[in-house]
């Protein structure tokens, strides 16, 4: 496992103002953490049942994962509905309980249609324009999350079942690469669920059961890992949602936990979420999806059915 | 202490903190599990058994000391079903579930391996457990659980009051020959092992259900039981309907009864009958078929809800008394299905059908018919109709109607073609007929099967004559009127020899079965005039009928004529030879006579039977008096001399006609025409003759006459010099602005040579030839421009002889004295009468 710490150790303690300096450190580090402050917007609730994920266009549309209501629900900057699409069934623009959103450059939403095992691509405003059916190495595939690097012509789908990020050409549809394996080590997975971008279209991937998330770059090379197993601050117990802000801090909802910790893009632990003016850590009911757009953060509270929207206020030590 | 040891201490103070900062530091990079590999498989679920919580006993920056047992609490479980491990979103995690967070019932009995928790309440790790059985279902089906759940094993452990089969009151459950539906399979159903293998999740799904009882289909609706119970269905796939008990239909009349829902009847969402409405799946106390109530040999069971219908037991429609030997389509006699069986079984047709297009119509003569049990009461042939609809009435506008009352009024129930009752339906038997009870006014019977009906009993649903008036009351105004038997002639009898004490009172002239061809006629008639309709009245109104003394003779307004032939139009009914009212039809005496109701203005209901009739009442179908509009229906220009100086109720309203009528008796038509049995042919002339040349003027002149009563109206000179021969050819045709009429001398009829009448240039009718209008009811005096003038044209016949200026003077043709001083135009011979 590579691992790139950025702090280094100095050995400089000979004098007292030193010792005194090491000392105050000390006790902050002991009896505190630093927070990522938020200040909350508002919620979108619109009789959502168990939403999972969600995605902003260039545009401003909020676009919403309903899964089980079959539906992608869009809403305006102001959290105002707009329109949406979807129903359940088996057929072009139909859904079986979908459950990851992106929407590329272009405005094309692209849906993992979890229950029909394929992704469906959607113009802006929900013309359904075409679909991958999903192929696998083991039983039919049923995508949690795609992603789309349409400057690359890509198109990365988290295989959940079968523990694999499987790679398409956006171009035609096909196949290109099939990333990872079923496992505990560099490259595996148990149970990837959610996608996230940086803004150099680094990839990263929540590894649910092996409670950490995994970084790819562009071409699938592993890069990183993030978190581990625990309770304490940088490590998860069910990582589930993950978003990257403009300064390339990672932000990793825990839904268990209900916490969403903020890391450094080399996986060192950075802060956790918590509202503006409070000193304690922030909790989220089942916080699933995340997304940030400029300076908002998306949180999907799956069990609350309900998006919160928070503007992203600055740390507090 | 030395300074040396203050140093030491200082410098170890620093070095101790410094590495207590290195440690730190440290840990703020991610800190990998201390007991990765056996900590993490367990606590992965078993939240509280984390280090942090567990072996340090403390909690962490981002969440608080955690010592509660969690690991089977719906949000751990819910924290890998959610999709990111398992989606059982829908299934599982919308509320469509078994209970959870509640204690199971109090009479149930849970095997211990089956835990609550602490508070007693069932949640996910009361069936589920990591560390469960392998089953032998596969893990598909059956992950996770405590038990293994082959044939849902499982389920039944705690619900074993539902296993069993029917002999436990429970649905069967097993091997079936019956194959399960593919449709019920497509939703969800699961089979057990072996062929048709029914076990609880065949019907019931644990985990994401949205219908009742966790059903995989709605039973709700029904649906549900006839997946597999096609064959009870009341529709086949088809769409064709059966006649079975009906389901998912809101009761019209019939009322579910609260012991039976106590007993645990179901009905649909919005009251509707449904299969649990009768059957109870699991817990009946009653093994066959899993009634509601047991079957016995009195329908208990239909009785239950039908209860107008338990009357039948005593009538000879219980076929214990009549046929105890006949046995239904399912080869059981009524002792051994019960009282309702020989008619009616609720999943199949009891009797072959007999004739007929509706199916309650068939069902009663599936049994009135030639060869069966009741070959004694077959309806003779004609018979009052069924499969009509009596609110179909072909032409509104006319002046007859067939059905007395408004649709949502009629209370006597009309049948769709599948029996069911419906208002748009049409007449059946059981319109008139309940089977079930003999005596509409009391609950006793009559078991004697060889006992005659009559219009009191017959399992009428009305005593007649009530019962013909819920659709025919417009026909009930005849009570207490001359026709109206029992008042004017209550010996006589009917055509099948029945008093109207034996017939009731529409019985005497209509029987409903058995009847004559027209009208369903009861009466022997004794005229074939070819013409129906009037043979009907001149059953009675002959000179040795019951009407002789009303008997129509010669000199009367024409019968068997149509209308249309004079040019004539009306709403009055019209009747072809058969008696049927019809556009095309010929007069008749019901053209103008409603038998049914003596006074068109208003229903008497008290004892008009020996009143004298005139033109406001005499049956006519519109009052004729003091404003003609029985005869103005045909006779519209002529009906334009009301309220005119002709018009005597205005003007001599105590003269009489030779029928000593005053106006107002006779009407402004009868004043001068008699419409039955007058003494002149000629217009039915009502009046005596004056002087004149001709036949119309005599007509006229009887009042134009000393003594007469319109005395003061005596034209001098009313008469043309006879010797002058006139043609009227081209001024003879009636509506042409010239007409100007010639009539024969003798018969009045139209003629196109001869000399001219007060009738050439009058029209006795009109008063004005412009306005085609009545009178004001005043009597006034006239101008050359008026005074029942014929049109004045620069071309009626006068100016050939007279010149035009002889069109402006009228009036001087009537006086001497202005014909010689005044004269003008050509000289014209002095004519005296």
């Amino acid at each position: 496992m590579k691992r790139i710490p950025e702090y280094k150790v100095s050995l400089l303690p000979t004098a007292a103002i030193t010792g005194v300096f090491c000392l105050i450190l000390f006790i902050s580090s002991a009896y505190g953490i630093r927070l990522t402050t938020v200040k909350h917007l508002f919620d979108i609730t619109h009789n959502f049942s168990q939403p999972s994920d969600i995605a902003v266009s260039k545009d401003g549309l909020i676009y919403v994962v309903d899964g089980v209501n079959n539906s992608i629900k869009v809403f305006n900057q102001g959290g105002k509905f707009v329109f949406s699409f979807g129903s359940q069934g088996t057929l072009n623009g139909q859904f079986q309980f979908p459950m990851g959103i992106d929407v590329g450059s272009s405005g094309k939403v692209y849906v993992a249609d979890s229950g029909n095992h394929r992704i469906q691509i959607f113009g802006p405003n929900g013309n359904y324009l075409n679909q991958i059916k999903l192929r696998s190495k083991l039983k039919s595939a049923d995508p949690t999350d795609v992603l789309a690097n349409e400057a690359l012509n890509r198109l990365y789908v988290a295989d959940n079942d079968n523990h694999y990020i499987l790679v398409y050409d956006l171009s035609n549809l096909q196949l290109l690469q099939t990333l990872g394996a079923p496992g505990i080590e560099e490259r595996e997975f148990r149970y990837p669920f959610q996608m996230a971008f940086d803004r150099n279209k680094y990839i990263f991937v929540t590894d649910v059961v092996n409670t950490r998330v995994q970084v790819f770059n562009p071409e699938g090379l592993f890069v990183t890992v993030i978190g581990g197993w625990g309770v304490e601050k940088g490590h998860f117990f069910r990582p589930k949602g993950i978003a990257v802000d403009k300064h390339s801090r990672v932000y990793v909802s825990d839904s268990y936990m209900g916490v969403i910790q903020v890391f450094k893009n080399n996986g060192e632990f950075y802060s956790a979420i918590s509202d503006q003016g409070k000193t304690s850590v922030k909790k989220f009911v089942t916080p699933s999806g995340l997304f940030i757009d400029n300076n908002r953060l998306y949180v999907v509270e799956m069990f609350a059915d309900k998006i919160s929207v928070y503007n992203l206020a600055g740390d507090t030590e | 202490m030395k300074i040396v040891d203050i140093t030491l201490s200082i410098f170890s103070l620093i070095a101790f903190s410094l590495v207590l900062h290195l440690d730190n530091s440290y840990a703020e990079q991610v800190q990998a599990p201390r007991n990765p590999d056996s900590a993490k498989e367990c606590a992965i679920c078993h939240y509280n058994w984390i280090d942090t919580f567990y072996i340090d006993g403390r909690g962490s920056d981002l969440v608080e000391y955690q010592t509660e047992k969690v690991a089977a609490k719906p949000e751990i479980c819910f924290s890998c079903h959610d999709g990111s491990v398992v989606d059982s979103r829908a299934r599982v995690y919308n509320d469509l579930r078994h209970k959870i967070n509640k204690p199971p019932p109090a009479n149930m009995n849970i095997p211990k391996i089956f835990p609550m928790d602490k508070d007693g309440n069932m949640q996910c790790s009361t069936c589920h457990t990591a560390h469960g059985v392998a089953s032998e279902m596969g893990i598909e089906k059956t992950i996770f659980i405590r038990a293994s759940n082959k044939d849902s094993g499982m389920c039944r452990m705690c619900h074993a009051d539902k296993d069993g089969g029917p002999k436990f009151g429970n649905h069967p459950v097993g091997p079936s020959e019956m194959k399960i539906p593919q449709q019920l399979l497509d939703y969800g159903a699961v089979v057990g092992e072996g062929k048709n293998n029914i076990i609880c999740e065949t019907c019931h799904t644990v985990h994401g259900s949205p219908n009742e009882s966790f059903l995989i289909e709605s039973a709700r609706n029904s649906r549900m039981c006839l997946e597999c119970h096609a064959d009870k269905n009341i529709f086949t796939p088809e769409g064709k309907r059966n006649h079975f008990h009906v389901i998912n239909a809101v009761p019209g009349k019939v009322k579910i009864p609260a012991d039976l829902i106590n007993k645990g009847a179901k009905l649909g969402p919005n009251g509707e009958i449904i299969c649990q409405t009768c059957h109870k799946i699991h817990n009946s106390t009653i093994e066959t078929n899993l009634l509601l109530i047991k079957k016995d040999d009195k329908s208990g069971l239909c009785l239950t809800c039908h209860t107008d219908k338990q009357y039948l037991a005593n009538t000879k429609h219980n076929l214990n008394h009549s046929a105890p030997d006949e046995k239904n389509l399912e080869g059981k006699t009524v002792k051994e299905g019960g009282l309702c069986s020989p008619c009616h079984l609720p999943h199949k047709e009891a009797r072959q059908a007999g004739e007929g297009s509706d199916f309650t119509t068939q069902l009663c003569m599936s049994c009135h018919k030639k060869g069966n049990i009741a070959e004694k009461a077959i309806p003779a042939d004609y018979k009052h109709p069924v499969d009509v609809n009596p609110f179909a009435i072909d032409n509104p506008d006319i002046l007859l109607t067939t059905i007395g009352v408004k649709k949502e009024e009629l209370k006597l129930p009309l049948f769709n073609k599948y029996g069911a009752q419906d208002i748009n339906g049409t007449v059946t038997c059981a319109t008139c007929h309940d089977p079930h009870r003999w005596r509409s006014d009391s609950t006793e019977g009559e078991i004697n099967k060889d006992v005659k009906g009559d219009h009191t009993t017959s399992f009428l649903r009305r005593s007649s004559p009530e019962l013909c008036s819920e659709c025919h009351n417009t026909k009930f105004a005849i009570a207490n009127s001359k026709h109206d038997i029992e008042k004017v002639a209550p010996e006589e009898k009917n055509y099948i020899d029945q008093t109207i004490a034996e017939s009731g009172l529409c019985g005497v002239c209509h029987i409903i079965h058995g009847g004559q061809e027209s009208y369903l006629w009861g009466r022997k008639m004794t005229t074939k005039s070819g013409f129906v309709a009037m043979d009907l009245c001149t059953s009675c109104h002959n000179d040795k009928g019951m009407a002789s003394k009303k008997v129509i003779k010669e000199h009367s307004h024409p019968v068997n004529v149509s209308p249309s032939e004079k040019r004539l139009s009306t709403t009055l009914p019209l009747f072809d030879k058969n008696g049927k009212v019809s556009k095309e039809g010929v007069m008749a005496c019901q053209t103008c006579h409603d038998p049914h109701r003596w006074d068109p203005a208003k229903i008497i209901k008290e004892d008009h039977s020996r009143d004298e009739g005139n033109s406001q009442n005499s049956f006519l179908r519109l009052e004729n008096s003091p404003s003609p509009k029985l005869c103005e229906n045909c006779h519209r220009e002529q009906a334009y001399v009301e309220k005119t100086d002709h018009d005597l109720i205005v003007t001599a309203p105590t003269e009489k006609n030779i029928a000593g009528q005053t106006p107002s008796e006779s009407g402004t038509c009868g004043v001068c025409h008699l419409v039955h049995n007058g003494k002149n042919k000629v217009k039915l002339w009502a009046q005596g003759f004056g002087d004149g040349a001709s036949i119309m003027d005599m007509m006229c002149n009887t009042c134009h006459s000393d003594g007469g009563v319109a005395k003061a109206k005596i034209p001098q000179i009313d008469t043309h010099p006879d010797d002058m021969l006139i043609t009227n050819a081209g001024r003879d045709i009636k509506g042409s602005p010239n007409f100007f009429p010639i009539f024969d001398k003798g018969t009045g009829n139209s003629s196109t040579v001869g000399n001219i009448s007060c009738a050439s240039c009058h029209a006795v009718h009109q008063w004005d030839p412009r306005f085609f209008v009545k009178g004001k009811g005043a009597n006034i005096e006239g101008t050359s421009t008026d005074s029942f003038l014929r049109h004045q044209t620069y071309d009626l016949l006068c100016v050939d002889c007279h010149g035009l200026d002889a069109l402006f003077r009228f009036k001087y043709y009537h006086d001497p004295e202005d014909r010689v001083e005044k004269a003008t135009g050509p000289v014209i011979p002095s004519i005296s009468r």
